[in-house]
């Protein structure tokens, strides 16, 4: 029978860090994803971002609010990316970077946990909807694929998750706003 | 922000603007696209927010199916080993990565993986015997669900879970779904519907309209409709029940025996429907059974359709692992030869011949796969010529199986050839269900049994593992002195099975072990009905990690048709 270790000691700087990168790699990953960052590229740039902060660990104020101390790394390490990936097209321009790491910053409660809310909303979702989200998302299904499986025609597939995809997120946001942050 | 402010400030991405950042997130902009769309989100700050949003839901999306039950709660064979491979990569490297910088505290916290399964050897499980299970009344599994892609369900007691059905209401509110009884009855449900679900024998149809097809066998199956019941023993009829509580009824093959009941339940007036005839259950008239002929007769009753099956389109590098590991023999049914030969690509070159009656297509190589449906005469594959000595040495025996029936198959066997009336065998790989053997529920079962012999041997059951229209990867090891079944990349039971050699040559048989009656073998009874696809001979006791890797690699190319979950 496989034992778990004790837990690290949250007291400890370092054991205060891992429960800090535990708890928020999920709002990082998020973060990188939506500066453009995609692929294996996200793994890359958030071990890089992991590295910067351990680095910088001891000048973390621990008053501050982790995130978006964490975000101007994340930030960093996207922009040095895409510097050294000059004719990748797949991440935004270093003003429109910028823009949004500034933006995620202010609006703190976009990367608030909403995992939680997802799954509830994904509950509340018809059988078959749930299937093609299911289907798309963690088996990776093309529309062409999907189409084949449901018959109904690609365009339909389309339309389908797109106003699955509405419905989910004003049920989320409505999730949040009610049992507060 | 207050409540109301956030709400206010919340406004989806239009249709057109979520098509714009899906086709970003996918790579699917130009250069000069994305330019336009770069500076279009530098200059609006609302759609910015928008993007962000979206952007956000989406990631959520890929991620929020990893590693643990969530929602509804999943299905056995999607929390056992079915973790999606991304997610599950960009965890460990984010833990990998954590260990980097806080070596040695976070390497042993994060040591045990959630995902990792302690397996500790099985022996036979004298759990309740099938017919225990059946007749328990418990809340244990009575059918499976499959639901096709347009079927709504309405509110049933209880809910299906993980696609099982257990005793209760069953209500369809449109489209179409497929209960698969343990009795191995399978019936397709047309929506509005409604029924009573009693036993794996024994449901009532209190609205709507069903079709239902079984296999003649020891307990028949039993339909009820208002003031009436219906007893299946391997008919193929379809039935409606109207809002007055009538039911038409028409069979389309075998005998169906139809009886009125009384008000205490017992049968008032019996009959029995051949195959072609139509008949009218008015329980209030003065006339309760009509024969239905001529234009009374129903037209629109529907048929028993085949059930989903996932689909399997193996990926290009999953045939490169299993050469890679050496096969003996290699048969990946993508074509037959004028002479009904499927080619080998192993060592031996011993190819795969289809054994059918003539005309039969019951037996067929098509789009890739080995298909097999259920058949009065005898079917299945035999290898060319017998494998020398397989028996002197450790071996392996893997495939993908898709089974669409549930009742006692034999997926494959090592035999002696000749012309012996039953068949003696000295392993195999069956779904036991209903078997006569002391085993759990939808088993699937390794034999080994030497010298080869119609019966006995050592036995591993590995449990609940089977669903109908799923593919499963299955693999037996054999040893001198220990025999293992591994499913879906796992090892799913391991038992110590001392094994005799001998020099015998074996043949090799898939989808059929028996050909020929005798009282003691019916050689129907253990009829593969489905699919199976790449089939492969190790000479060898081939390793755990290559099992998992062929798994992983083949899993890809799996398709998940639309099945039931639960609410």
């Amino acid at each position: 029978m496989t034992t778990l270790p004790p837990s690290p000691d949250p007291s400890s700087p370092s054991g205060r860090f891992v429960e800090l990168m535990l708890r928020h790699q999920h709002d990082l990953t998020r973060f990188l994803r939506a500066l453009g960052v995609s692929g294996a590229d996200v793994e890359e740039t958030l071990q890089q971002t992991l590295t910067s902060l351990w680095e910088k660990w001891a000048e973390f104020d621990p008053e501050r609010d982790f995130l978006p101390w964490a975000f101007k790394f994340a930030h960093l390490e996207a922009l040095k990316l895409r510097h050294r990936q000059q004719r990748d097209h797949r991440i935004f321009s270093d003003e429109l970077v910028a823009l949004l790491a500034a933006e995620a910053e202010r609006e703190d409660q976009l990367f608030q946990p909403r995992l939680e809310a997802l799954r509830h909303c994904l509950r509340q979702l018809k059988a078959f909807d749930y299937d093609l989200m299911h289907a798309k998302y963690a088996h990776g299904l093309t529309a062409q694929q999907l189409a084949r499986q449901t018959r109904l025609t690609v365009k339909a597939i389309y339309r389908r998750i797109d106003r699955i995809r509405n419905d989910l997120a004003i049920c989320i946001r409505f999730r949040s706003e009610s049992i507060g942050p | 922000m207050s409540a109301s402010e956030k709400s206010d400030a919340f406004q989806a991405a239009s249709a057109a603007e979520r098509e714009q950042f899906s086709l970003l997130r996918s790579g699917g902009l130009t250069a000069s696209q994305r330019s336009a769309l770069d500076e279009q989100l530098q200059a609006d700050a609302g759609l910015r927010k928008r993007y962000l949003e979206w952007s956000i839901l989406e990631t959520d999306l890929e991620s929020v199916w990893s590693g643990e039950e969530i929602v509804r709660p999943l299905r056995p064979e999607w929390t056992r080993r079915q973790t999606p491979l991304v997610p599950w990569v960009i965890s460990s490297a984010l833990l990998g990565a954590a260990a980097a910088v806080a070596v040695l505290l976070v390497t042993d916290l994060l040591r045990t993986s959630p995902w990792a399964k302690e397996v500790s050897s099985t022996v036979n499980v004298a759990a309740l015997s099938p017919d225990d299970e059946i007749l328990s009344g418990n809340q244990s599994t009575i059918a499976f669900l499959v639901e096709e892609g347009d079927a709504v369900l309405a509110a049933s007691r209880p809910a299906p879970m993980d696609g099982r059905l257990t005793a209760g209401r069953f209500a369809l509110a449109s489209g179409r779904a497929h209960l698969l009884f343990l009795n191995g009855t399978h019936l397709v449900a047309h929506g509005p519907c409604e029924l009573i679900l009693e036993s794996p024998r024994r449901a009532r149809l209190r609205g709507g309209q069903v079709a239902i097809k079984t296999w003649r066998q020891k307990m028949p199956f039993r339909l009820n409709v208002p003031r009436a019941c219906l007893i299946d023993d391997g008919a193929e009829f379809a039935v409606n029940v109207d809002q007055s509580g009538a039911s038409r009824v028409h069979v389309q093959s075998g005998e169906l025996a139809v009886s009125v009941l009384n008000d205490a339940g017992r049968t008032h007036l019996s009959s029995s429907l051949s195959a072609s005839r139509a008949l009218l259950i008015a329980p209030h008239a003065e006339v309760p059974l009509v024969e239905l002929s001529g234009s009374d007769k129903p037209r629109d009753l529907p048929r028993v359709t085949p059930l989903p099956q996932e689909s399997f389109s193996v990926p290009p590098a999953y045939p490169e692992l299993v050469q890679a590991s050496d096969p003996l023999i290699y048969w990946r049914f993508e074509n037959v030869d004028a002479n009904g030969f499927a080619p080998d690509h192993g060592r031996l070159g011993c190819r795969a011949k289809l054994v059918r009656a003539a005309g039969s297509d019951a037996l067929k190589v098509k789009q890739g796969l080995l298909q097999l449906r259920a058949s009065p005469t005898p079917r299945r594959i035999e290898s060319e010529w017998p494998l020398p000595s397989i028996n002197r040495q450790d071996y392996s025996l893997e495939m993908w199986a898709c089974s669409s029936a549930l009742r006692f198959q034999s997926l494959c066997a090592l035999i002696l050839p000749g012309g012996l009336k039953t068949q003696r065998s000295t392993a195999h790989i069956e779904l036991a269900h209903n078997s006569g053997l002391s085993h759990g529920p939808m088993a699937y079962r390794a034999v080994n049994r030497t010298p080869a012999s119609n019966q006995g041997g050592y036995n591993a059951f590995a449990e609940n593992y089977w669903f109908p229209g799923r593919w499963r990867h299955l693999v037996l090891v054999s040893t001198q002195e220990q025999m293992h079944l591994y499913i879906d990349g796992a090892l799913a039971a391991s038992i110590s099975a001392p094994r005799e050699e001998d020099h015998f040559a074996y043949s090799i048989a898939i989808g059929q072990l028996h050909t020929q009656a005798t009282s003691r073998a019916p050689h129907l009874a253990r009829q593969f009905v489905g699919a199976i696809d790449e089939f492969a001979v190790y000479d060898r006791a081939i390793s755990a990690e290559e099992i998992e890797a062929h798994h992983q690699v083949g899993r890809r190319g799996v398709s998940p048709a639309f099945m039931s979950r639960s609410e």
